[in-house]
């Protein structure tokens, strides 16, 4: 471990100079981080992830042929962030693209501004996107660390609380090789620690794609692999896990295996996923939703909310998609619809709130008692 | 990294964990009876009896004779390789009596500690050689667990980086071939308490080395449910001149756990290093009151803190081998409490409610 070697003045009491080695945050610092990130997971809320890159909002404005103009974007965010502030019992926080912190809604309010008056957390993507890397079979890491420190400093003052930064890996016959792995989980710790120095609360993200054919047990394996060395490289990197948030996959299969598996299956194989690699100092979870429906993904945040194990952090949704898909449908890009996009918005939101507290019983679905019975698989995972 | 090669079979797995769940079971720890030849000689000294294999064999008898009392104190005895072949008096086995009661055995491992060439007096723990087909053995013979010392320390220089991942990685390998022979592992990192440094300092080196022990236990596959953890508790160095609060042990051992033992570890076991019989369970009793939420069940494995008593009573006289007895039952007995926390002693002048734990965002 790299240490200072220092002659001690006389004046210093012996011990007083190896108290703590190079602190990083102090007490009150670390207060507001654990703060913050207790607001956006408190009981029954989860995130709203609107971050969309511009060419991300593209694909998405697309599908009901909308152009992708600046107006278009702002319009659509305008919906979501002018709900009725009564979505503040659901969602803890907004996850903002760059481009949106600085657009108003209708009325003339910047958007954080809109949203924090709702007491919701703003938050802001600050990776800039993946790169190749090179020798290996596709796969990337994230860059955007240059000058993130000076733009964390601008994001809190222009109303940031948290920030965002997606990795990604893949599972394939040869992936997530080792340099795979190191180098995403190194760039979440340097970004995390940059945030903390800053204010802003840091949500880890390491994207296991659900690309592939692979069964539920080998991306429970992956998961786990990649998660050990996440939190491996944030203890070398001195963050502080209290002020942290993760948000991984899901453990699921590969969207073409041929294999189909319940939710209460991914429930099991998630939680024993976290609880073997996630310290209980982090204060939560919030599942990407990745491609998953709006309702598979509140069904299976409700079951992982029943899983018969304990689970020390909080366990709920940053979703794009799953959260915005029936609004994004029912917009259509008129502004008559408005109000339509509004309520399937909200609709998500509280469905996806009660999920977070484990309580989403879709109609026609058995009771809780006996889905409970689901969970005692014969399988140990 | 991407395939998973079989380890362990669910049945495996399932054994594994349900014997880590007993040894844990509330309201019991772990005797640490596992002294070796020579750390025996040390103990023995101290109440002036000459060590001898009679002698080293009566005084495990001296613990193992203690009635039913203990059989809610206790879920499972650490053996030294010596012991695990000796007898009582009345010629039952030593395996035989522990068992007889429903407490599990287990077999300290490991062969000593070997310097690390290059660094500050640090060392590595040597054991690994044909461990695989001594696990076998001891596992016929009786024993359920198995436990393995790693031994740390703080000063300018130290834990180096060498010896933190050279340690961690020893006891993943240990760990990896217990689990095989369906032993589950007590892992023992021990951080030694010499040194004149704050509680903060340990907190963060504790902190480091369990950060490396988890990772190395994810190199090496090592199945976290059928596992337990042997740590130190977080406390300033011996010759600190800070006194700290219980409270203040128990928040900063808390909180360097919290940051670093997955949940999915069944148990952590205290060592007790060189506190007191008292210190012990009181830091213990604070440990479990800490306002923090603990995913494990924490409890002790003590050596000392468990004999220290009962080796002033007897100092090698047969007529005071039932008040030695009592002796160490009353200590099990106040562990038992300490490990539900329910433990009141004239240091616990404060109802559990009024004392002061204080912000956690100092630690």
């Amino acid at each position: 471990m790299p240490y200072r070697v220092q002659t001690p003045p006389l004046s210093v009491p012996p011990g007083q100079l190896m108290t703590h080695q190079f602190p990083s945050l102090s007490p009150e610092q670390k207060k507001e981080l654990a703060d913050i990130a207790q607001r956006i997971v408190a009981p029954g809320k989860g995130i709203l992830a609107a971050d969309e890159s511009t060419g991300t909002m593209g694909k998405r404005l697309q599908k009901i042929n909308v152009e992708n103009n600046e107006e278009n974007r702002r319009c659509f965010r305008d919906i979501l962030f002018s709900s009725d502030a009564s979505i503040s019992n659901c969602v803890g926080g907004v996850i903002f693209f760059h481009e949106t912190l600085y657009q108003k809604s209708d009325n003339g309010k910047f958007f954080p501004q809109v949203v924090k008056d709702k007491g919701i957390v703003v938050g802001i993507k600050v990776d800039k996107g993946t790169a190749g890397l090179n020798g290996t079979d596709g796969e990337t890491t994230t860059q955007g660390l240059d000058g993130l420190s000076e733009r964390c400093a601008q994001y809190k003052k222009d109303g940031c609380d948290f920030a965002k930064w997606r990795c990604v890996l893949k599972i394939s016959d040869g992936c997530p090789s080792a340099l795979g792995i190191a180098e995403n989980a190194n760039v979440l710790a340097r970004y995390a620690s940059i945030c903390q120095q800053n204010g802003l609360v840091p949500i880890v993200e390491p994207e296991i794609l659900p690309d592939g054919d692979h069964d539920l047990q080998r991306c429970q394996y992956v998961t786990e692999k990649v998660l050990a060395a996440v939190y491996k490289a944030l203890s070398d990197h001195h963050v502080y896990l209290e002020g942290t948030l993760l948000k991984p996959n899901m453990v699921t299969a590969g969207h073409s295996c041929p294999k189909k598996f319940t939710p209460q299956e991914v429930a099991m194989a998630t939680v024993t996923a976290l609880r073997r690699t996630v310290p209980a100092a982090v204060p939560g979870i919030c599942f990407l939703s990745g491609g998953q429906s709006e309702e598979e993904a509140s069904i299976n945040l409700s079951a992982i909310n029943q899983v018969p194990l304990h689970r020390p952090w909080k366990l709920t949704f940053s979703y794009g998609r799953a959260l915005q898909a029936s609004a994004l449908a029912a917009w259509q890009g008129k502004a008559a619809n408005k109000k339509a996009a509004q309520d399937a918005f909200c609709t998500r939101a509280k469905i996806n709130g009660l999920a977070a507290k484990g309580e989403y019983k879709p109609s026609g679905s058995a009771d809780q008692a006996s889905m409970q019975s689901l969970y005692t698989a014969s399988y140990v995972y | 990294m991407t395939h998973q090669f079989p380890t362990l079979s669910e049945a495996q797995k399932r054994e594994l964990h349900e014997t880590a769940l007993r040894i844990v079971s509330p309201g019991k720890g772990i005797l640490a009876a596992d002294e070796s030849v020579g750390s025996m000689a040390k103990r023995l000294a101290q109440v002036g009896v000459e060590n001898t294999e009679e002698n080293r064999r009566q005084f495990r008898q001296i613990l193992f004779s203690a009635d039913d009392r203990i059989n809610s104190c206790i879920g499972g005895v650490i053996f030294f390789h010596e012991t695990l072949y000796q007898h009582s008096d009345n010629g039952v086995s030593f395996v035989k009596m522990i068992k007889d009661r429903g407490i599990m055995i287990g077999v300290k491992v490991d062969k000593g500690v070997v310097p690390l060439a290059g660094t500050s007096g640090e060392t590595t723990t040597q054991g690994l050689d044909g461990l695989s087909e001594r696990c076998a053995q001891y596992k016929k013979d009786g024993a359920i667990f198995a436990k393995w010392r790693c031994v740390l320390k703080i000063s300018d220089v130290n834990p180096s980086k060498l010896a933190i991942t050279e340690n961690a990685n020893v006891l993943a390998r240990y760990s990896s071939i217990c689990q095989q022979h369906g032993i589950v592992p007590v892992i023992e990192p021990e951080i030694l308490p010499d040194g004149d440094h704050d509680l903060k300092r340990c907190q963060y080196v504790t902190e480091k080395v369990l950060a490396a022990v988890y990772k190395a236990m994810s190199d090496h596959h090592v199945y976290l449910e059928g596992t337990l953890l042997k740590p130190n508790m977080v406390t300033p160095g011996h010759s600190c001149p800070t006194k700290y609060s219980p409270e203040e042990v128990s928040m900063a051992t808390i909180t360097a756990l919290r940051r670093t033992v997955p949940p999915a570890v069944t148990g952590v076991a205290f060592l007790s290093g060189g506190q007191s019989e008292e210190e012990a369970s009181v830091h213990l009793n604070a440990i479990n009151n800490c306002p923090l939420a603990k995913p494990w069940i924490l409890t002790f494995s003590f050596g000392r803190a468990l004999q220290a008593s009962a080796l002033r009573a007897w100092r090698g006289h047969k007529e005071n081998e039932k008040a030695a007895t009592e002796q160490f039952i009353k200590r099990a007995e106040v562990n038992s409490l300490a490990c539900q926390g329910k433990y009141t002693s004239g240091d616990n002048y404060a109802e559990p409610g009024q004392r002061i734990y204080g912000s956690y965002h100092a630690y």
